[in-house]
């Protein structure tokens, strides 16, 4: 508000300039347009008149007026973006959780219990942070390397243990 | 470029700082090494069992939390094999590095 009082002050001004510099081109009848400085009449051509600088747009009240529609119609697409964004982090956190119970089932609980629920944690933190601007593509990238790690490290640990060595 | 230590060494000396669980231990250690050390998920799980096995940590299961979909954290914490040996590996590394640095002894 105190910033378009400012710029208001300073359009008044502006004005108030203008006014005071617009010529004063005395001599009864004189076809001048003050503002271009165009002499209509042939007669007149030798008067001085220098033409008024124009207002800039973003100074006049239209101008403000499409700054602050600007300013409002932009506030609200990037609200809508974060909301679309926070929902489709949501939807890829759930997608995630559903594959991993599946995951579950079929590899050892120890390599499950602990990956998956690391994974799902780290998922939870990205989907809920409202400030964190990762993708939800981020989320998918890391439900799709957990899947690959744990039959990864799964297979792993039934061969060390069938064969009765560490992992390597 | 590669990681200048091991994800066991890496680990064991994380686990100096206290107890901790998978995904905390990971980022320990990003935080230390200000990022030069970032270890993965296919070798951190596999380094911690592998360190369990060797008898240098010991884990145990915490409660379940909701956000890891009702599965426990599982918290690992150096023995005393386990703090021998990092205590090891990090004099072994200093003195390496005091090996290297010019006009050190």
């Amino acid at each position: 508000v105190i910033r378009l009082r400012i710029l208001w002050a300073k359009v008044r001004l502006w004005r108030a300039v203008r006014w005071f510099r617009t010529p004063v081109v005395a001599g009864g009848d004189v076809a001048v347009n003050v503002r271009t400085g165009v002499v209509v009449d042939e007669r007149y051509s030798a008067t001085d008149v220098s033409p008024v600088p124009e207002v800039p747009f973003f100074l006049r009240r239209e101008g403000m007026f499409f700054l602050i529609f600007a300013g409002v119609l932009t506030w609200v697409f990037l609200q809508s973006r974060a909301r679309q964004r926070g929902l489709r982090r949501e939807l890829a956190a759930a997608r995630s959780a559903t594959v991993f119970a599946w995951l579950e089932v079929l590899f050892p609980p120890r390599v499950t219990r602990e990956e998956i629920g690391d994974a799902l944690e780290l998922i939870h933190r990205i989907a809920t942070d409202p400030t964190c601007r990762r993708p939800h593509a981020m989320i998918y990238a890391k439900m799709v390397s957990t899947v690959f790690w744990v039959v990864v490290n799964s297979l792993r640990q039934i061969i060390s243990s069938v064969l009765g060595k560490k992992s390597e | 470029m590669e990681s200048p230590i091991t994800a066991k060494a890496a680990l064991l000396q994380a686990l100096v700082q206290g107890e901790g669980y998978g995904l905390d231990l990971i980022e320990r250690v990003r935080k230390r090494t200000h990022g030069r050390v970032a270890l993965g998920q296919g070798s951190v799980y596999p380094a911690l069992r592998d360190l369990e096995n060797e008898g240098l940590v010991k884990s145990y299961e915490a409660d379940a939390l909701p956000e890891r979909g009702g599965r426990p954290r599982r918290y690992y914490k150096l023995t005393a094999s386990g703090q021998r040996a990092a205590l090891a590996d990090t004099r072994a590394v200093a003195s390496l590095f005091a090996i290297l640095t010019p006009g050190t002894t």
